[in-house]
């Protein structure tokens, strides 16, 4: 490498060195003596500056090429280095497939794979057409240090949490309330069918499911959908893990999740948090309800 | 000692010693007096005032003058029930404001349950600005309110009279709040307000407020009381009382009991519960409900002030706004006799008071002005001191 890279270098500068070694001998032959001698010292000077640089070009040390770097950087996360390492034989393979269409099919669904890379790589992990996201809820909520979990549920159907997955992290938010483990508060945006203007609370099983949850002391706020008229960007259902991860829900008309996403990233968990101090200002006490009640 | 509380606790003695583990006991305890067989009830008129547990609570919330729907919850003693208002607190509110003048067990219950969960209490001193500094209601109501406020509290803990006989405006502090801000629980120490002051539960100020029936109820057997004080909160409570008594957060023995006397649902496994402050605690109320609250408080202090003349004691008040029949008195000349010697001073005099420290006694007064024997050995305690 040392001999390719010294022979790169002289045929780079051996044009200029030949041109001047001509020019010195036409000088030479037709010069007066002190003229011989001040063109020679300049070639001279000129000859030392050539060495120099080049001396310089060939030893100095190279920026290392960008896959190195992230080699390296991934030799020290054990795990992640043992995922590259297999992607990269399973690469290899992929590459020398010729099919083109199974190469067309296989490029996309790479790409795929990039684009949830990239996902995660911003703190984002998804869960789509799966109730599986409720196992990391789980593991959220009883996460040690995670005192507050605030939630906004927002509630399109009378089914709401009240199939057997919903049913069992309702259950869980109980137990974790009472325990102490974790302060819960939820905020419960419903649609105006299912809480008519003239009725003081939504219709069953909603109250039910909001009155257990009230009665096991977790603050309830509500809020009719037609009161967010004018702030769409409130519409979402979401919950605020302390300050550590939001999780963002969007169901079907069946209230079965169709897509979940949690976010490590603080910067979605402070815009969260906005979005339910704005909702408090909308929202009214489930106790002030029960207190017109009364 | 109320007298028909004296009469019930010695008739309950005898019966327990003939009685005590026969189906009579079982149908006393459940439906009263009128239960017994009428040999029985001839021998033991002194427990005629016991009808059973529902109508010690309708009486009990006679007295507090609580609404006839609310619950009340009987315990062995009352720090039972402030463990379980601590933990209600902390269940809904994020941020509880109390002052200093609150009563340090029950301080300390409230940091232990603070300490199991993320939230926080604010505390605001006011003893020197009520004692010392002569603070109107008014300014009090803000400073405490504007605390509130600033801190973004959503809880409140407060006496409504405390253990110095200083008197909270605590109806009006709650509802300045709930004009300002959001305020989801209420409790009240009303240890040394019950039979003391008005509780004014009619108002629904608060959540639930905690009482006793050894002070001013003068039942002598200490009997913890919790009452409800706004429906919103009824469910609540009951519902937690239930959960935390069969998780066994809730290990008092009374409040169990109770429970499965009033509700009829049997714990086969419970403990052995102390009954006799039940029956003390009715028959007083009997005693009591024929006698209003308040009597002349001020004709009682006018009485003691003169008893103070020529002495080296003087009135350590806060201004008449705040002042209850709980009087401090406080030694002028600085003598700085231990809270022991002052209080066995007075002993002898036939005197009961509470000392403390820098030669401050505490004198709770009647509410009836006092007879001349007692204000002649007063008067002596005071002078010989």
């Amino acid at each position: 490498m040392a001999s390719a890279s010294w022979n790169f270098e002289l045929r780079k500068h051996a044009p200029l060195t030949v041109g001047l070694l001509a020019l010195a001998g036409v000088a030479w032959w037709t010069g007066s003596l002190s003229l011989q001698l001040a063109f020679a010292t300049l070639l001279l000077i000129v000859l030392i500056a050539l060495v120099v640089q080049l001396y310089q070009e060939l030893f100095a040390v190279p920026a290392q090429p960008a896959p190195l770097e992230t080699l390296l950087q991934l030799a020290q996360d054990r795990e992640i280095s043992a995922l590259h390492a297999d992607l990269a034989e399973a690469l290899k393979r992929i590459s020398a497939k010729p099919d083109p269409i199974f190469r067309r099919l296989a490029l996309q669904s790479l790409q795929n794979m990039v684009d949830q890379s990239h996902r995660l790589a911003a703190d984002t992990i998804e869960f789509s057409s799966t109730e599986s996201w409720r196992v990391v809820y789980e593991e959220l909520l009883k996460s040690p240090g995670l005192h507050l979990y605030r939630s906004v549920a927002y509630i399109e159907t009378a089914h709401y949490w009240q199939d057997g997955p919903g049913q069992q992290s309702t259950q869980l938010n109980l137990q974790l309330h009472d325990a102490g483990t974790v302060n819960i508060e939820r905020i419960a945006i419903i649609a105006d069918f299912l809480w008519a203007k003239s009725d003081r609370f939504p219709v069953e099983p909603i109250q039910t499911w909001l009155d257990q949850q009230y009665r096991h002391g977790i603050w309830l706020r509500l809020v009719r959908e037609s009161q967010l008229a004018g702030e769409s960007d409130l519409l979402s259902d979401f919950g605020i893990y302390g300050s550590r991860a939001v999780g963002m829900q969007l169901a079907d008309a069946a209230g079965r999740t169709v897509r979940f996403e949690l976010s490590f990233d603080f910067e979605r968990v402070k815009r969260a948090e906005d979005i339910w101090k704005r909702l408090q200002v909308f929202s009214t006490s489930y106790r002030d309800l029960l207190d017109q009640r009364s | 000692m109320s007298p028909r509380a004296c009469r019930a606790a010695i008739e309950f003695a005898r019966f327990a010693g003939e009685h005590g583990s026969t189906l009579y006991a079982d149908e006393f305890l459940r439906y009263g007096h009128q239960a017994l067989p009428g040999t029985l009830q001839s021998t033991y008129p002194g427990l005629d005032d016991w009808h059973g547990p529902h109508v010690l609570r309708d009486r009990l919330r006679n007295l507090a003058g609580a609404h006839p729907q609310r619950d009340v919850v009987f315990a062995s003693r009352s720090a039972s029930l402030m463990k379980f208002a601590a933990r209600l607190l902390f269940r809904q509110c994020r941020n509880v404001l109390t002052t200093d003048l609150s009563w340090p067990s029950y301080d300390r219950l409230l940091n232990l349950e603070l300490a199991k969960t993320g939230n926080r209490v604010r505390k605001i001193a006011i003893l020197d600005d009520l004692l010392q500094r002569g603070c109107t209601m008014d300014e009090l109501i803000d400073r405490l309110v504007s605390q509130y406020v600033a801190n973004k509290c959503d809880g409140l803990f407060l006496p409504l009279v405390d253990n110095r006989g200083l008197r909270l405006p605590v109806a009006e502090i709650a509802n300045q709040i709930r004009l300002r801000s959001e305020l989801r629980f209420c409790v009240v120490d009303g240890a040394q307000a019950f039979r003391h002051v008005p509780l004014d539960l009619e108002l629904e100020y608060c959540d639930f407020l905690i009482a006793g029936c050894h002070k001013w109820l003068c039942a002598h057997m200490p009997m913890g009381l919790g009452f409800v004080g706004r429906q919103p909160s009824s469910r609540v409570v009951a519902d937690s009382l239930a959960r935390w008594s069969r998780d066994g957060f809730l290990d008092d023995p009374l409040l169990s009991f109770s429970q499965e006397l009033l509700t009829g649902e049997a714990d086969l496994f419970g403990e052995t519960a102390p009954v006799l402050p039940m029956l003390t605690a009715n028959a007083a109320a009997t005693d009591a409900s024929s006698d209003p609250v308040c009597g002349d408080q001020a004709a009682c202090r006018d009485i003691v002030q003169q008893c103070l003349t020529d002495t080296n004691w003087q009135f350590h008040s806060p201004t008449h706004a705040f002042q209850s029949r709980i009087l401090l008195l406080r030694d002028k000349t600085g003598n700085q006799r231990s809270p022991l010697e002052l209080r066995q001073h007075f002993l002898r005099h036939g005197i009961a008071v509470t000392a403390y420290d820098g030669g401050v006694v505490r004198l709770a007064l009647p509410d009836q002005p006092m007879d001349v024997c007692s204000l002649s050995r007063l008067h002596a305690a005071l002078n010989c001191s």
